[in-house]
């Protein structure tokens, strides 16, 4: 499998602290879809545990020394539940989602 | 003879040291009956300025300016300011106006020295260092300063979001501000507030203060962890999501 190709706000340090400005914001959250998407496509991975996820390489760059933390992570699932890319297997625990690269209307 | 003796000895020391103490007791309790016939007359005061107070309400805009105006000077020296009732008749005091321009007068170079801005902390450190005597109490301080602007003094007081209050010049435009910020930020690649007050020598608080307006402009982004909050200039913004 070739080597996953990180997008370059994996190396910015801000990328993992949710910034307070609204527009900078939007487009880091935009850039964590993205990237939460390519990665899983990458591994073909179809769910995701959130608790492992946050210490896979995804959510924590161990090379800067950042992770993103656990309320930030929660934060990109949901915008991406909105967008209609993940669900919940339990939408009350929400420990653990399915990952849909597409989503339902582009299949 | 045996009662000088003991006049002298221990007894007799005692017996000294009893009638001080009892001269003592009498100084006290004077001083306590004066201030007490003192707060006596002063509340005779307060309440009498209740009432004018409320005269002043009832006859709204029968009473000439000029009179209220010494009314509240009446009020400030008896130490009872009433903002409740007062905010609405005139906007301050003589004494506060005289005070502001006299500010103005004093702060224009220090805060040209210091980049503009001034926490109505060091103002107020800086004022009353100066004077000696006579001193500036806070309450004085920040009311005069209100009046600035009324007044059309070249400098203003500005409250921040963290509720941070400084005196800055009117010729300090928050453009500027944010420029010079963000410039100083990407130079070094990312800053603290610490290592920003060390580089351009403002104070730590007014440093942190002009990140966060940087930040707000949506020309730097934060990092935020164990070892402090750093600033970065916003690449969110200025690259692409995907290259």
């Amino acid at each position: 499998m070739a080597e996953f190709q990180w997008p370059w706000q994996y190396n910015f340090p801000p990328f993992f602290t949710i910034q307070p400005n609204k527009d900078t914001q939007a487009k880091q959250l935009e850039a964590w879809c993205l990237l939460v998407l390519s990665y899983c496509r990458h591994r073909r991975q179809y769910s995701l545990d959130v608790t492992d996820a946050q210490d896979s390489p995804l959510f924590h760059n161990q090379k800067i020394g950042r992770k993103l933390p656990l309320e930030a992570v929660y934060t990109v699932l949901e915008e991406l539940r909105k967008k209609g890319n993940i669900e919940w297997t339990d939408p009350k625990k929400r420990n653990r989602c399915l990952i849909m690269w597409r989503t339902p209307e582009e299949w | 003879g045996p009662t000088g003796a003991r006049r002298a000895g221990i007894v007799g020391i005692e017996r000294k040291l009893e009638q001080k103490r009892k001269e003592t007791d009498q100084t006290i309790s004077v001083a306590f009956e004066d201030l007490s016939n003192l707060m006596e007359k002063a509340k005779d005061m307060v309440s009498l300025s209740k009432t004018i107070a409320q005269k002043i309400q009832d006859k709204q805009g029968a009473i000439s300016e000029d009179e209220t105006v010494q009314f509240k000077s009446y009020l400030l020296s008896l130490g009872i300011p009433n903002p409740v009732t007062r905010e609405t008749h005139g906007s301050g005091t003589n004494y506060h106006m005289q005070l502001a321009k006299e500010l103005a007068q004093v702060l224009q170079q220090p805060l040209e020295e210091c980049g503009g801005m001034m926490s109505l902390a060091d103002v107020y450190c800086r004022v009353n260092r100066a004077r000696g005597m006579e001193l500036l109490s806070p309450d004085d301080l920040l009311n005069a300063c209100k009046l600035l602007e009324a007044l059309k003094l070249p400098m203003r007081l500005r409250e921040f979001d963290s509720g941070v209050v400084v005196v800055q010049l009117v010729s300090h435009s928050e453009e500027e501000v944010v420029r010079e910020t963000s410039r100083l930020v990407e130079e070094s690649g990312s800053l603290t507030a610490e290592e920003l007050s060390r580089v351009a020598s403002f104070s730590v608080m007014l440093a942190r203060e002009r990140l966060l307006t940087t930040e707000k402009k949506g020309l730097l982004c934060r990092d935020d962890t164990v070892e402090g909050l750093r600033f970065y200039p916003n690449l969110f913004s200025t690259k692409p999501v995907m290259e």
